[in-house]
Formats: structure tokens, sequence, C-alpha cells
């Protein structure tokens, strides 16, 4: 054990004050380095997407639409669209929806609603972006568990305008 | 064994489907490359299978699956590769051969089995009768690997 | 009880090969090694003392002519194995004709005869006595010795002990012994577990069939399978290990088969501590040398004997049947060929045509000498290879090829036409006959067991039906083969085409050799 005495007190104020400083060096590093990574996050994503990949269903709303840039929103990797029964994508008539051909295979069709969930939940993703209103129906609660947020909004293009 | 060498002898004449022993030595595991067959979304795309034969073959059948995360099929459990096929189980004959057993597979993509499904989502949208959208989430996951 | 040899001479090679009933009374027997000897360096171990055994494997190339096909020939013959004490090095030169290098250390063969060889052969013997080891009479050294089919000297090589008033079989021809010997020229040996159902108690230990072949001159070392007999044997063929049994009941050189030029095999007990018994009498008693003795087809070998009443399996003595010379496989013959031509077109004629002479699970051809199953929808199989399948779902049978359904235990006999399935009660009637006369001629058959194939031909009027059932009988010797016909149902056949096959057996006496 340490001596006794005086001595002993310095050397532990010692101790103790390099301990302290690792400490506080340690965390400072690891701060640092997590918010390194939200960085490299939010840029990616933009700041208030904190979910990498995206199910899209676009309804017709969101078709009708002639401003949201659907050639970019696909060439994300990451981006799914599904596309409801008697919804029409991409619109030929409008020139944001010319997609790029190899990015043709992330828009998948589908004839019912039954499909429409079952897709859904075989993609997985990180966000379903929907707009319930459109779609006549309401979300199926077991959803819930195959993706991690759901953004149920009116206007799409609010959301989506941000994938840039 | 030496039926294992005969199977190897009459596949190698036959030029029309890849099949083959990991080594000409080790008769125990073979790789077959399969191709989509036509009129199906998995036209044009080539998978492979992995097959591992049991020492009680031909009275086993032999254990074949694909390579994780590589198919998605009613069939087949697309994590893991595992095939739910009558042949490889139950209905097994010690008259099947590996050969049949492969095309046995192949006939699987044409025809998938919507009674025992392996991956449940591509089953509902059998049964449901939704071939678009089986076809186009077909694509998109065979798609998405290249 | 046993230990090992101290330092005493005791080599791996194969110099030290007098039989080991030449007056030595050294030490207990040690455990098993396999030494390695080439053209120019015999390999010697100095026993160490240390136990600690090596496995190499002594290759002598034989002749050519013998050694090819299949892959258990690889292996060249002679191989040699004994106790080592060492590790050694390897040096893998064969050796052309070194057949004669390895008799060299055994006797004194006139060198005269060696020719190219003698050279190397000399070497090696020089070789040995560099290491300046006298194998001679020092130790119960009982080697595991397989020649070629090749082997010069084989029988004085053997240095058999008979007993006195041993009368030895004739002298064969040599178209008589090439029929005993398998297509390596080799004489086999065959053990199968004999199970005793008259004693409860002393049920053997249960071994699967063990096949042994060996050429003239040849000595297959019996003992207890240890670590380093697993080492020493993990390189060569099957058919060229010693008989090794998992028994602590069994001494680690508890016997040793001998066979000579004519194809004749010999079991002696080498110092065993529980005995040898040749059809329930002892050989010899405990840790007594005994003569060699002659064995015949179908003797009852058992090796030790039950310690502690065999309830644990290391404890159980062995108790096997011993078959010689290929007896339980027979070759083709003209008669065979001709039953199994029948066969063939009976199914031609039930099966629209396709002709069938694969067994479709082996993929292999079904040929004659081989237990063929049929099912009721004319498949035929190999029975060996089908087993599994009529055993797993036995009464339940369903065909491997056309996935029909049947019940294995339906009586072959309907006793009146009423149920017939789905044919006339003409032919049921013929076929009722048919399958009486089967069975009786079955059960005839099974009364002459053993008197040969020539009786069936004596009966003439039922030479219709002798071509088809006859394949059942593979080896005659097995009675067990008679409760497998019961289970296995013959096709329907139409008794039409029997007589519009003419059948009609070849005299069987012109047994042609089909193998040569």
């Amino acid at each position: 054990m340490a001596p006794s005495g005086r001595r002993t007190s310095t050397s532990r104020l010692i101790g103790y004050g390099a301990a302290l400083t690792i400490a506080i060096g340690t965390t400072a590093w690891l701060l640092w380095n997590s918010s390194k990574d939200e960085d490299k996050d939010m840029r990616a994503t933009n700041t208030s997407q904190l979910y990498k990949s995206k199910c899209i269903i676009v309804t017709n709303s969101a078709s009708d639409s002639p401003n949201i840039k659907w050639a970019k929103i696909l060439a994300d990797p990451n981006v799914v669209l599904i596309i409801p029964p008697k919804v029409e994508f991409p619109q030929s008539a409008y020139e944001n929806h010319v997609v790029d051909s190899k990015d043709i295979y992330k828009i998948i069709h589908c004839n019912t609603m039954a499909g429409v969930w079952a897709c859904v939940k075989s993609l997985k993703k990180d966000e379903l972006v929907l707009n319930s209103n459109d779609l006549g129906e309401n979300v199926p609660v077991d959803i819930v568990r195959y993706v991690k947020h759901i953004s149920n909004v009116e206007d799409m293009t609010s959301v989506l305008d941000e994938v840039e | 064994m030496s039926r294992l060498i005969k199977e190897y002898k009459t596949i190698n004449a036959q030029d029309d489907i890849l099949l083959f022993p990991e080594t000409a030595d080790n008769l125990n595991n073979w790789t077959a490359m399969i191709t989509g067959p036509p009129n199906t979304p998995y036209e044009g795309h080539d998978f492979k299978l992995y097959i591992s034969i049991p020492d009680a073959y031909p009275n086993s059948p032999p254990m074949v699956k694909f390579h994780r995360e590589a198919m998605p099929h009613v069939n087949v459990n697309y994590e893991t590769g595992e095939i739910c096929l009558d042949i490889l189980k139950g209905e097994w004959s010690p008259v099947y051969n590996l050969l049949y057993t492969v095309q046995s597979i192949e006939r699987l993509l044409s025809e998938p089995n919507a009674d025992s499904p392996l991956n449940l989502e591509l089953g509902i949208l059998m049964r449901e009768g939704d071939k678009t959208a089986y076809d186009s989430l077909v694509r998109y996951y065979l798609q998405r690997q290249k | 009880m046993y230990h090992f040899n101290q330092g005493t001479g005791n080599q791996a090679q194969p110099s030290s090969s007098e039989s080991p009933q030449s007056g030595s009374n050294g030490n207990a027997f040690s455990a098993f090694g396999i030494s390695h000897s080439n053209q120019n360096n015999i390999i010697t171990t100095e026993n160490s003392g240390s136990g600690s055994a090596a496995a190499i494997v002594n290759r002598n190339t034989i002749n050519d002519s013998s050694s090819e096909e299949t892959p258990h020939d690889r292996t060249a013959l002679p191989i040699t194995l004994s106790l080592t004490g060492n590790n050694n090095n390897n040096n893998n030169n064969p050796n052309l004709n070194s057949v004669n290098a390895a008799t060299n250390h055994i006797l004194n063969v006139p060198r005269s005869t060696l020719g190219a060889a003698a050279a190397a052969a000399d070497l090696a013997l020089s070789n040995n006595n560099n290491t300046g080891n006298d194998p001679n009479g020092n130790t119960k050294n009982v080697r595991h010795y397989v020649y070629s089919a090749n082997q010069p000297n084989a029988d004085s090589l053997l240095h058999l002990d008979l007993q006195e008033n041993t009368i030895l079989p004739p002298k064969l021809t040599n178209k008589e012994l090439r029929k005993l010997k398998d297509k390596n020229g080799l004489f086999s040996l065959r053990l199968t577990p004999f199970i005793d159902n008259v004693s409860t108690t002393n049920q053997g230990l249960y071994f699967d069939p063990i096949v042994r072949t060996a050429g003239p001159g040849s000595q297959l070392v019996i003992g207890r399978y240890t670590e380093r007999v697993r080492e020493a044997i993990s390189k060569l063929p099957e058919n060229y290990h010693p008989v090794v049994f998992k028994s602590k009941v069994i001494s680690r050189t508890h016997g040793c088969f001998k066979v000579d030029s004519q194809g004749n095999w010999y079991i002696k007990d080498v110092k065993s501590s529980s005995g040898t018994f040749l059809n329930h009498q002892r050989l010899s008693p405990a840790s007594t040398l005994s003569k060699d003795i002659p064995l015949h087809d179908g003797d009852v070998l058992q090796l030790g004997m039950d310690f502690r009443g065999g309830t644990e399996e290391i404890y159980r003595c062995v108790k096997m049947r011993v078959e010689i010379n290929k007896s339980w496989k027979r070759k083709a013959n003209a008669f065979n060929k001709e039953a199994l031509n029948k066969i063939k077109e009976l199914q031609k004629l039930t099966n629209g045509g396709i002709d069938e002479e694969d067994c479709s699970i082996c993929l292999s051809k079904i040929k004659p000498c081989q237990a063929i199953f049929i099912s009721p929808c004319s498949h035929s199989w190999h029975f060996h290879c089908v087993r599994r399948l009529v055993m797993s779902s036995y009464p339940q049978f369903v065909c491997p090829n056309c996935r029909a359904a049947c019940d294995l235990e339906a009586t072959i006999e309907s006793s009146d036409s009423e149920d017939a399935l789905s044919e006339s009660d003409d032919e049921v009637q013929e076929d009722h006959q048919i399958q009486q006369s089967q069975l009786k001629q079955e059960t005839d058959l099974v009364n002459k067991n053993n008197s040969g194939v020539s009786e069936v031909n004596t009966e003439n009027e039922n030479a219709n039906h002798t071509g088809q059932f006859n394949i059942f009988y593979t080896s005659p010797h097995n009675n067990n083969n008679i409760n497998e016909n019961n289970h296995t149902t013959t096709s329907q056949l139409d008794p039409n085409v029997l007589n519009s096959l003419g059948v009609q057996l070849d005299d069987p006496k012109d047994d042609i050799d089909m193998e040569h």
C-alpha cells in the first residue's frame, strides 16, 4: 500500500488528477468521434432525416405533383418506391418523372393493397413515407414492426424535397 | 462412394448444366450454377447452389441451398438460402441424383409453391395473386445485388 | 503383463521374420508399427524403449501387372507391420522387383534368381546388418505380412508348424487356384460376427464384416486395436490391415492367420492370454504358442473369453465365422448369366420394352450372383441397395422408380380368384400354380443347400421357373437368404411369357469362369 504521510497525500492527489484528466480526455474524444459520425450522417441524409433507407408509397397526390424530382430521389440506392393499384407512375407527362433506366427496378408496382403491405414488410426499410388519406385506408398496425419510422404526410413534397 | 463417382462421370459428359464438385477428390461438396428460367423475373440472372452430400447418400437427400441473401423466392429463405422442396425432404428417393435435384430446383423457380413458403411476404403476394408485385419485388431484390 | 522391448534389438525391419515358433521365448509382444524399406535404405528403428510408436509403411512395389485396378491397390505390396519404438525418416524410392528384397531378409534365397534387383536386395540386406540388430530368436515379434501375388517361396516363408496328423488338401491345379484368387491374384478371408443364439449371455462383440486379402506366404496378425495400430494402418487400404478388435479380452498379438501358396489358410494362437477357440476347441493353453491349424470355410472362431460376463463391449470375446477365398462371392458362370438374361427379358416384356439393367440406386449393372429385389411393379434393384428403403417402411413399400405403393406382407397366394386385383380368373389360377410350385422349389432347394447348382437341372418339368428364382441364392451357405426370399415378391409373371421364351437352362457342368 502507499506509504503514509504528507508525501502520500500529494502523490495521491497527483494520482487522482491524472486519472481525472484521462477520463475527461477519453470522454471528450468519444464525444468528438460520435459527433463526427453524426455530422457524416446528417450530411448524408439531411438534418431532419435520420433514417437512411426509405420506402415511399407513391399515391396520386405525389405522382400528380410535377415538382418532386423523382429522378434524383431514385438515384439514391436506399430508396424504393411502391406504386399501389390505380396509380400511374412514372408519369411521362412530367419531366421530373423521367427516371434513369437503371433505377427502374426500384419502382415496384402492385395490383392489390395487400400486395403493397406485403412489399413494405418484406423490404424492411428504415422509414416509410406515405399519404394514408390518399391511399384510402389506414396503415396496418403491424407495419410498425417492419419499419423504424412512418412518415404519414399530406404533402410529400415537404418530405421528399429534402432528399437531395 | 462409387455412386458419386458414377454421377460425376455422367455429369461431366453433359455440357448443358453447370454442376461440379469442389475438387475432383472431394465429391462430398458440389456447386451448381442455374440460370433463371425464361418468363420469370429470374430470367437473365444466375444463381449459385451449394450442395453437400451426406454419408447416407443416396438413401438420404443431398443438402442444397442458395447463397445467402441471393434468392428471393417463395420457397427459399432469403437470409439463409435454405430451400423448401419436397424431394429434398420427405419425397426423396434413392433413384434421384444430383442432376435431377438441380433441375428440380430450376423448375421450382418457375413454379413456386405457395403452400410451404419460406419467404412469407412473397408467399402472401403469391396467394393474393398479385403477380405484378411479386415480379417487381423479385426483380428489385435481384437487381439490388448487382 | 505385456511390456515393450527394452532395446533388445527389436528392429523395425522386415528382417526379423523368423517365425514366432522358432523357439524364442523372449519378451512379450510389442505393439504395432510399420517399418519402411526401399531400394537404398532400410530404415531401422532402434527401440529406445520409450514406447513411442511410429508408423511407416513398408512399400515395395510389386510387379506392375497386378497392382492396377482399384484404389485399394495403389498401395504396393508387400507390406509388413511390426512394432517400432521410434520414428524414422522415410524415403520413397519404389523398388522394382523388390519383392525379392522382402524375401531376402527372411531367408537365404538364392541370389541368382533375383536378376536386376539383386543389387538392391543386397543393399537392403546389408543395411539391415548395419543396424547391427539380430532379429533371430529374440522376441515374439509377430509381424503382419501381406505379400503380393507373385511371392516366390511362399510356403517356406511361412514356417508352418502343423500337427502330425494334419492332412492337407491335395495340391490344386492352376486353374482351380485361379478360381480361389481375386482379380489381383490374392487369397481372401472374410470374417463375419457369429451370432450365437444358443448362449444368450455370450453375445460376442459385434463388428462389421472384415475382408482381408493377401498373397501366398502372408501372415495376418490378429490382435487388439490400439492407438499404435491405428497409426500404423491409417495409410493402408482396408483389406491389408491386420485383424484387430476393440476388446480388452483380446491380446495385443493374439493370433495370426497364414495362407500358403495353395490358398490354404491356417490359424495359430501366438501366446494369447485368453485363448483362441476353433469350432469351440481351444488351440493352446494360455500364453502358449499353438501349432498352425488349417481353417475351413464356415469355421467358427472365437478369440478370448468374456470377462466379467461380457457386460461391457470391451470385455466381450469375439466370435466369428470364417469364409475363405471368396466363397461368399461366386463368380459368374453360364448358368447364372442365363438366369439373369431371362430376368431381363421378362422385364422387357412386362415393362414394354424398357431395358433395365442398371440398379437405379447404385447405378451399377445388375449382374449374376447378386441378390436382387424385384418389386411388384417389376422394377429391380440390388437387395443391398434397396434394403434400407424396404426395412424403413416395411411392410409398405413405395417404389423409388415409379412411386407405386404396395404391401410386402400381402399374401402371395390368393385363396380364390375372386379377390384378384385386375386379372382374369384363368391367369390367376395359373399364377397360383406357378407360385405354388415356386414355393415348393424354394423349399426343395433349401433342403439341397450345399449340393450345388447342378442339382437344379434335374427337375426338368420345373425348368420354367427356376430361371427366375435362382437369382435369389447368391450364397448358398447363408440361411438368412431364405428369410429374405420370403419377403421379396416376384413380379406377376404371365405364364404365356415364360412359355414363349422357351425357358431352358444350360447345362451348368460347363462352368466357364467368366472373369478370366
